[in-house]
């Protein structure tokens, strides 16, 4: 902020911060008072947009400079910019896949989940993949990985309308299949229920788990717990290679920043977010990429650059279509993306704490799936 | 300045006046006030955020009532109705035993109901770190050479709910334990006093004296039981966000309103969890009216 004032010593900006920022914020955007430059929450539907934010311009011209601005426009205009690109993928300690004799990343679900039982017949004391079971928001990357599971910038828009987008084959079933094998496998923590955040970073970090999936932003928090051998901790895609024979990395918005409608400093808020956007180091600080089109790649990436994977952005969805993904995700209750409850159904039904098979769970899904999209369309 | 005078009824009558329209008006505005408002919602299919929610008269009703899914999570609720009963007999044990004289009461009665005070959410961490793998209880196990008893305490589905009745059942103790305490010496010493005269024993005591004068506390507290189980929420969304078969009807309901953005629909649930509890409390009333 210091930097900031600098440039704009007559506006003060006072910070405030909120421990359940998404549950906290949606309650309060039922008043007024929610701040003047605030991180538009996750799930505000597109209709919305335009009674509680301020307009930042025309979207067309606005993706000339800036990138990841498809999810929060609705009807060619733009309410929201991202503070940073993520991409989804997985938080990997290169160095135990070594010490297994390992020395390439996998690139298909099946060499993956080999590559994990190598890592644990020649250490029995690593857990391959921490899932985080309990910690409520770490499965939901798991579906964040689809766009470059897919290769298809279209995939969310093509899945609110397919009627069964759990079928062997599909994005999400091989996604939700690998979890399954390794959870079945033995190849995650022994007590899922009980897993632990901080010290999952930290393991990682130590070596004494392989893989977590993660968005890019994770890889500095846990490099830095890896001082001395930083290097170790690389960032990778999931382990997919589409039909075209290449990988990609799926990369999307983070929180966007957006002015409140009812603001009265909204020029002051204005220079903020410029600001923020395209000056400050936030984004590169926190392992994403800058929203401005052309700024560097940060360190966390670079490796999967070099590897030849292709970065990807989904598409906006076409017009009058833009909140049909989140109803019927909404309507389903199945929380793709939102939710960890159903992944961890299917890890509860891996390690035998429940009696459902995987093809079970995917038939399930797959009819609340359609239920929802006929639920939506009646309305 | 002129001085009103009252008479000392109207004097009164202000007073009391005075003095209860602050709770009162608490209550109105954080207890009936959104509760008018939660059935309102419950009729439209409001996703929290939107102005413009479009009323759907019963259908969230409906839902609710006729998917098993949302009923089906009762079942949780058994396992700590269950434990209701455990906790009501260690804790009219413990107020038995003290009401006689013991040396250190007041430090007991302390240890007793000091987990009563702890918060909730305190509560539930302390136990997390009890029963996770290589934690507290696998320690003190491992002590005592029974290893092999170990367990995923909050992993294994056959067992978490158990585990986590049992960290309510540590909570609550002292306070059914408070109220049995207080019952209990509230009965007239001189009572024990002619039973010793006629030769019974501590166990007749308890018998005949005090299990019949506080027979109307007892019941009070099973009911307490049978609505706290209903709605149990704190502990097992701490120790398992409902994970893993877990979930219990509150819980349910947060997710629905929260996760899902169904408002309206979880508007439903909590009247018919409303509901449920209020029938409970009218069969109380009605079985106690009948022993009068």
């Amino acid at each position: 902020m210091a930097a900031f004032n600098e440039k704009y010593p007559d506006i003060k900006v006072e910070i405030e911060t909120m421990t359940d920022y998404a549950g906290q914020m949606k309650t309060r955007m039922n008043t007024e008072e929610y701040g003047d430059l605030l991180m538009l929450p996750a799930d505000i539907s597109p209709t919305d947009f335009e009674l509680f934010f301020e307009p930042l311009g025309d979207k067309a011209e606005l993706s000339e400079t800036y990138m990841g601005l498809n999810d929060r426009s609705f009807e060619g205009v733009q309410y929201g910019i991202p503070t940073q690109l993520n991409a989804t993928g997985m938080v990997v300690n290169m160095k135990v896949f070594e010490d297994a004799g390992i020395n390439e990343f996998p690139k298909t679900p099946e060499a993956f989940v080999t590559a994990l039982e190598t890592i644990k017949e020649s250490n029995p004391e690593v857990t391959p993949l921490y899932t985080n079971y309990s910690a409520g928001w770490t499965l939901s990357n798991w579906d964040f990985t689809r766009t470059g599971v897919s290769g298809d910038p279209d995939v969310t828009t093509k899945m609110a309308e397919d009627t069964a987008p759990f079928e062997k084959g599909d994005t999400l079933y091989t996604i939700y299949d690998v979890l399954f094998q390794v959870a079945e496998k033995g190849l995650v923590e022994a007590d899922p229920t009980t897993s632990d955040w901080e010290q999952s970073k930290l393991n990682l970090a130590n070596g004494n788990v392989a893989v977590m999936v993660l968005g890019s932003w994770a890889v500095p928090q846990i490099q830095e717990l890896a001082e001395g051998h930083e290097e170790d901790i690389t960032f990778q895609t999931f382990p997919v290679t589409a039909a075209d024979g290449k990988q990609y990395m799926g990369v999307g918005g983070d929180y966007n920043l957006a002015i409140n409608v009812n603001s009265e400093h909204k020029e002051a808020a204005r220079k903020l977010l410029d600001w923020l956007v395209n000056e400050s180091d936030y984004a590169v600080d926190n392992g994403g990429l800058q929203p401005v089109k052309g700024g560097d790649y940060p360190a966390s990436l670079k490796a999967s650059q070099e590897a030849g994977v292709v970065l990807i952005e989904e598409n906006a969805a076409p017009e009058g279509k833009e909140s049909l993904f989140s109803d019927v995700n909404n309507m389903s209750e199945l929380g793709i993306g939102s939710t960890d409850l159903e992944k961890q159904r299917i890890i509860d039904a891996a390690i035998g704490n429940s009696k459902e098979t995987f093809e079970e769970i995917m038939n399930d899904f797959n009819q609340r799936w359609a239920n929802a999209i006929k639920e939506v369309s009646g309305n | 300045m002129q001085r009103i005078n009252l008479s000392q009824k109207a004097e009164k009558k202000l007073l009391i006046f005075l003095f209860t329209i602050v709770p009162v008006s608490l209550l109105l505005l954080f207890s009936y006030y959104p509760l008018v408002k939660m059935f309102q919602y419950s009729l439209t299919d409001w996703n929290g955020i939107t102005p413009d929610p479009n009323f759907v008269g019963l259908d969230n009703y409906r839902t609710v009532l006729t998917n098993p899914k949302y009923f089906s999570v009762f079942k949780t609720s058994f396992y700590y109705f269950i434990a209701t009963f455990f906790q009501l007999g260690i804790a009219l044990l413990f107020a038995t035993i003290l009401s006689f004289k013991v040396k250190f009461a007041n430090f007991w009665k302390g240890i007793l109901f000091f987990p009563y005070l702890l918060n909730g959410v305190a509560i539930g961490f302390i136990f997390l770190y009890f029963y996770k793998g290589g934690g507290t209880l696998d320690t003190v196990l491992t002590f005592f050479g029974l290893e092999d008893q170990i367990q995923l305490w909050l992993g294994n589905r056959s067992i978490n709910n158990i585990s986590l009745a049992f960290t309510s059942v540590w909570r609550y103790t002292g306070f059914n334990f408070l109220v049995f305490l207080g019952a209990i010496q509230s009965v007239n010493p001189e009572i024990y006093e002619a039973a010793e005269i006629d030769g019974a024993n501590q166990w007749d005591k308890f018998r005949y004296i005090i299990v019949p004068s506080i027979k109307k506390i007892i019941f009070l507290n099973i009911i307490l039981g049978i609505s706290g189980s209903l709605s149990v929420f704190d502990i097992p969304y701490i120790m398992t966000g409902g994970s893993n078969g877990t979930t219990t009807f509150v819980i349910q309901t947060i997710a629905t309103a929260f996760k899902y953005n169904k408002t309206g629909l979880a508007s439903a649930m909590g009247i018919i969890l409303l509901g449920i509890v209020i029938v409970v409390t009218v069969v109380q009333k009605l079985a106690i009216k009948e022993e009068r």
